[in-house]
């Protein structure tokens, strides 16, 4: 039962770590950046949420509807001002901008909110659990869930069914012939950043109100992101999910048998998974 | 006189450290085919590049209906309504025929060209629509490469190497759309390595060599001697 336990706590943990990795690979597979400060991102949103519950006292769940728009618009501001000018055959130069960027992130948050770890808030939701079969499911790991699948639904719905979606599919094919169909570039890419910030900011609540966040929590989430995407396959959104819930499972599993083992394990199967399956588990078919 | 559809004006383009046109002029009046001629290498599909604005260009080089457009982005001049067919097709492979021809017109202009439309000129991609862009044939790859620009309603059409790599047949299926493009009142400009079929089809032509204009006129009004000289240069 305590396996059973472990395995299940796993899989919606993998919830969290998925809605990390969908923004980080929605980015990489539109316009091939890799954004080092993605992790710093979540952590802002997190803030941002602390933010949003102490001056308005919303409940943090609904503070999306603040967060959400927010981090959007900070994404496509970002991508037109800084990050667009950076893209083209290199891929030092975004490497190194979000590199700096996350720097910036981490020291401007440490000077507003200091060092302090700090946490939000959300009543009896943190605590209320469902029984299903003798095993005591949370409340919030299930929202959290139930968060990332709608995410990865909503994502594979504008891929494959509207406008928005077959100007990322094209421009990332092709970004020269994408002008030819009057496509914006710069316009294209800032909405692919502003959908990754919106859903970053979502993970950051959850963040927030799951455990202990400080400024530089940041880097330690943009590796749980990065594993999850590398183990469910680069460019695969569902993929994205099972790489979240793989990790998440080889984390609780590695906790259950000593809570010091929680981080290692995960490292641990992402080599494993690297060695065995480098392209992931579900390697996009037209690589 | 009013201003041409377009105008090509003393330009010069070119890559990073390679210079592949150098005072180029022509006109294209309304309702016209044009083909653009030359040997590999003379700098046609540079000139449809410049023209589109995928490749930088000084801004007075070219005006289209007496207003320039060089330096303006290609996706501004696709919504002016000028349109590039490319060398080898170059179909979004992550897409499905329709998809192809979709994207082609959503951000274009208005008008009468539309996914129905080009299903009436070429039949055989109604059958292939949901299909990915890849499974086509060579043949069924151009001609979602005319459809998505058509889709655009643009009033210049450009066509790069329309036939390069088809089979005789497919060409001839190819050549046999084009008066109904034409027809609709879109102006276009053709560069094609068959030149006697460029020269049947259109109403005047330029002949680059070496990135210059070496002949222009109307293809009756030139020898076939003249012609063979201003293509191959006369040493």
């Amino acid at each position: 039962m305590v396996w059973l336990n472990a395995i299940v706590q796993g899989v919606l943990l993998g919830g969290l770590y998925a809605l990390f990795a969908a923004g980080l690979s929605l980015i990489f597979g539109v316009m091939r950046l890799v954004n080092i400060a993605h992790g710093d991102f979540i952590v802002l949103g997190s803030y941002l949420a602390l933010v949003v519950v102490q001056t308005l006292g919303l409940n943090p769940l609904m503070s999306a509807l603040i967060v959400v728009p927010l981090m959007a618009v900070f994404g496509y501001v970002l991508q037109r001002v800084l990050l667009n000018p950076t893209l083209g055959k290199d891929l030092l130069a975004p490497l190194l901008v979000t590199f700096g960027l996350s720097i910036i992130i981490q020291n401007g948050l440490l000077t507003i909110f200091t060092a302090d770890s700090r946490r939000v808030m959300a009543g009896a939701i943190e605590t209320a659990s469902v029984s299903i079969g003798g095993l005591s499911l949370g409340v919030l790991p299930l929202a959290m869930f139930a968060t990332a699948i709608a995410v990865i639904l909503g994502l594979d719905f504008i891929f494959t069914r509207t406008s928005l979606g077959r100007a990322f599919r094209a421009t990332s094919e092709d970004a020269e012939i994408a002008k030819l169909m009057a496509l914006d570039n710069r316009h294209i890419y800032a909405m692919a950043m502003a959908l990754s910030a919106a859903i970053v900011g979502l993970a950051g609540i959850f963040l927030a109100v799951r455990t202990n966040f400080d400024p530089s929590t940041g880097p330690m989430r943009l590796i749980f992101g990065f594993e999850a995407v590398i183990i469910g396959g680069l460019g695969s959104l569902w993929g994205t999910l099972a790489g979240g819930v793989v990790l998440g499972v080889a984390q609780t599993l590695g906790a259950a048998i000593d809570p010091g083992y929680q981080v290692l394990a995960g490292h641990l199967v992402f080599f494993l998974i690297l060695i065995l399956r480098p392209r992931g588990l579900f390697p996009r078919m037209d690589g | 006189m009013s201003a041409p559809l377009l105008r090509i004006a003393r330009l010069s383009s070119g890559y990073a450290d390679f210079q592949a046109l150098f005072d180029v002029s022509f006109d294209l009046h309304a309702g016209e085919a044009l083909a653009l001629i030359g040997a590999n290498g003379a700098g046609k599909s540079t000139l449809l590049k410049t023209i589109v604005g995928l490749l930088p260009c000084a801004s007075p080089m070219v005006a289209h209906r007496g207003e320039s457009i060089g330096g303006l982005s290609a996706d501004k001049i696709v919504r002016r309504g000028i349109a590039l067919v490319p060398e080898g097709r170059r179909l979004f492979r992550s897409l499905s025929v329709e998809e192809n021809l979709v994207i082609g017109g959503e951000r274009g202009r208005a008008g009468e060209w539309s996914l129905e439309r080009v299903y009436g000129l070429f039949p055989i991609l109604r059958e292939k629509r949901q299909q990915p862009s890849t499974s086509l044939s060579g043949g069924q790859q151009q001609m979602v490469a005319i459809g998505r620009a058509l889709m655009a309603n643009p009033e210049i059409i450009l066509f790069d190497e329309i036939s390069l790599g088809l089979a005789p047949a497919i060409i001839k299926d190819i050549y046999a759309a084009l008066p109904a493009i034409t027809r609709t009142g879109v102006s276009a400009i053709l560069v094609e390595q068959d030149v006697t079929r460029a020269l049947g089809f259109a109403q005047s032509f330029v002949c680059l060599q070496e990135g210059r204009v070496s002949l222009a006129g109307k293809p009756a009004e030139h020898s076939r001697a003249d012609i063979v000289a201003a293509y191959f240069g006369s040493h």
